[in-house]
């Protein structure tokens, strides 16, 4: 964090390596759509560049650039609706990430059906899901992402998870 | 059964993350440098003034009528 902080591009490309697919991942998953998760992702890394010099010495890093990534799908989500060119667009497109061909040569079936499963999840279940049974942060973290109290990201997670295994065709 | 979930690692193609990195480094830069001008600047404007205050009251008079 301290050569984050001083302008070293090491530790810059440290932080990048280790989180450059977690925070793309979250971002396809999370919205669904490839290109979008492209444009966000790139703003998410040009924000902690900018950023860097005035971040706090005990930043959670991974908490940090998640909650970037989310508010500006978030923000995207708002300007959309103002949209209507992009709101057509949003209503004719399916739900769920394209996967690319490696993607789906690797991908077993069990993992296909998780990532349509967690397509299919409203939104508010889907990034909290996202963000603790994928991404595997703490609770309390994922409460700070998402601006909600520890209590409502429980109760947000428990009503996620069951609707996951749901769709999974198993018991919560 | 749904914790955790091992999904398929999802990322950016070499070349874009390549990109990319190059990009974010050199805002990385400007934000540094700019970071470090504004830390900078007021203490040699003291040290200015202190030195050369005769100086620094015509300088701090022309930035006024400009």
């Amino acid at each position: 964090m301290a050569g984050l902080r001083a302008g070293d591009p090491a530790a810059f490309d440290a932080v990048y390596a280790a989180y450059r697919p977690r925070v793309y991942g979250f971002l396809v998953r999370l919205t669904g759509r490839r290109e979008l998760a492209d444009e966000l992702h790139q703003e998410t890394w040009v924000r902690l560049a900018r950023h860097a010099p005035r971040l706090a010495p005990d930043t959670r890093l991974a908490a940090w650039l998640f909650t970037v990534a989310r508010n500006l799908w978030r923000s995207h989500q708002r300007w959309a609706w103002l949209d209507g060119t992009r709101l057509l667009e949003l209503a004719t497109r399916p739900a769920g990430a394209t996967p690319t061909p490696l993607e789906l040569a690797t991908a077993s079936e069990s993992q296909r059906r998780a990532e349509a499963a967690i397509a299919a999840l409203p939104a508010a279940y889907r990034e909290v899901v996202l963000l603790v049974v994928v991404e595997h942060l703490d609770p309390a973290e994922a409460a700070v992402v998402l601006g909600l109290s520890p209590e409502a990201t429980r109760q947000r997670l428990s009503r996620g998870r069951a609707a996951l295994a749901a769709a999974l065709g198993g018991a919560p | 059964m749904t914790d955790p979930l091992d999904l398929p690692p999802l990322d950016l193609p070499p070349d874009r993350a390549e990109r990319l990195r190059r990009m974010a480094r050199s805002e990385l830069r400007r934000a540094h440098d700019g970071s470090w001008a504004d830390r900078v600047q007021p203490t040699l404007c003291v040290a200015f003034a202190a030195a050369f205050p005769v100086w620094a009251a015509v300088v701090a008079l022309g930035v006024g009528a400009g």
